[in-house]
């Protein structure tokens, strides 16, 4: 099962898309609200550690100043930990425990 | 420090047109009003001009040679190359969302922070891998 962390950055890289920058990606998770969910260097790192275990999938593209970078996609592998993990989150009751609800 | 010396230059002006048209008041004749005005205006014009150039185009041109800041050592340094490309390339893009947050100064702590975590996690999260897999082997 994925963690918290792991669990917001493929949620943000499925919102940013196929071949999301993780500028693009921690730019998502930062404007989440009501606060900033995680700093940079984690969701970087994080995502590198994705790329690893086969979550996201590692390519390089050219950014529009031609410089090398590198862009990530969420597998399939990815989709279904995902939706493991959210499911285990709704199977626990979810915010019915906690007295919030989805805004 | 020329901000010092503006702000002397700016006070002795004012004072000067302050005592010239006081000495014409007083009837000194010896004390021309209009030169010392004259003068005094002229320079108070220049030292506005300076204060300026200082709250308007330096903020801007500061901010467009700040943020664009050269590249970090250590991270060329600890970093493989293409990594630490990459790295610069996004934490310059992230710049403006800790700008428009936080202001320009602690942003660049904040990328300077940045930074250090990147380093240590890419050289620790092998380790954490590694870690999780004997976990999960072991269960």
């Amino acid at each position: 099962m994925i963690g918290k962390l792991e669990e917001i950055v493929l949620l943000a890289c499925l919102r940013a898309g196929q071949d999301a920058l993780p500028s693009v990606v921690f730019e998502i998770v930062h404007n989440a609200a009501p606060k900033p969910l995680a700093s940079f260097a984690s969701v970087y790192t994080t995502m590198g550690r994705l790329a690893k275990k086969g979550l996201l999938r590692e390519s390089e593209i050219s950014d529009a100043q031609g410089r090398s970078r590198r862009s990530f996609s969420v597998t399939g592998s990815g989709q279904q930990a995902l939706r493991d993990a959210l499911n285990a989150t709704r199977d626990l009751g979810g915010f019915v425990w906690t007295g919030g609800a989805y805004a | 420090m020329l901000k010092h010396r503006v702000f002397l230059l700016s006070f002795l002006s004012f004072l000067g047109g302050v005592l010239s048209v006081t000495g014409a008041l007083l009837g000194l004749d010896y004390i021309r009003p209009g030169y010392g005005i004259a003068g005094s205006g002229i320079v108070l014009l220049a030292c506005s001009g300076y204060f300026v150039k200082r709250l308007t185009y330096d903020r801007v041109s500061n901010v467009v040679s700040t943020s664009i800041k050269s590249r970090s050592f250590f991270v060329d340094l600890l970093l493989p190359v293409a990594i630490a490309k990459d790295i610069q390339a996004n934490l310059e893009e992230a710049l403006p969302l800790w700008i428009a947050a936080h202001g320009l100064r602690r942003a660049n702590w904040i990328k300077r922070s940045q930074e250090i975590q990147l380093i240590v996690g890419h050289w620790f999260s092998p380790v954490k891998l590694a870690f999780e897999t004997v976990v999960r082997l072991i269960k």
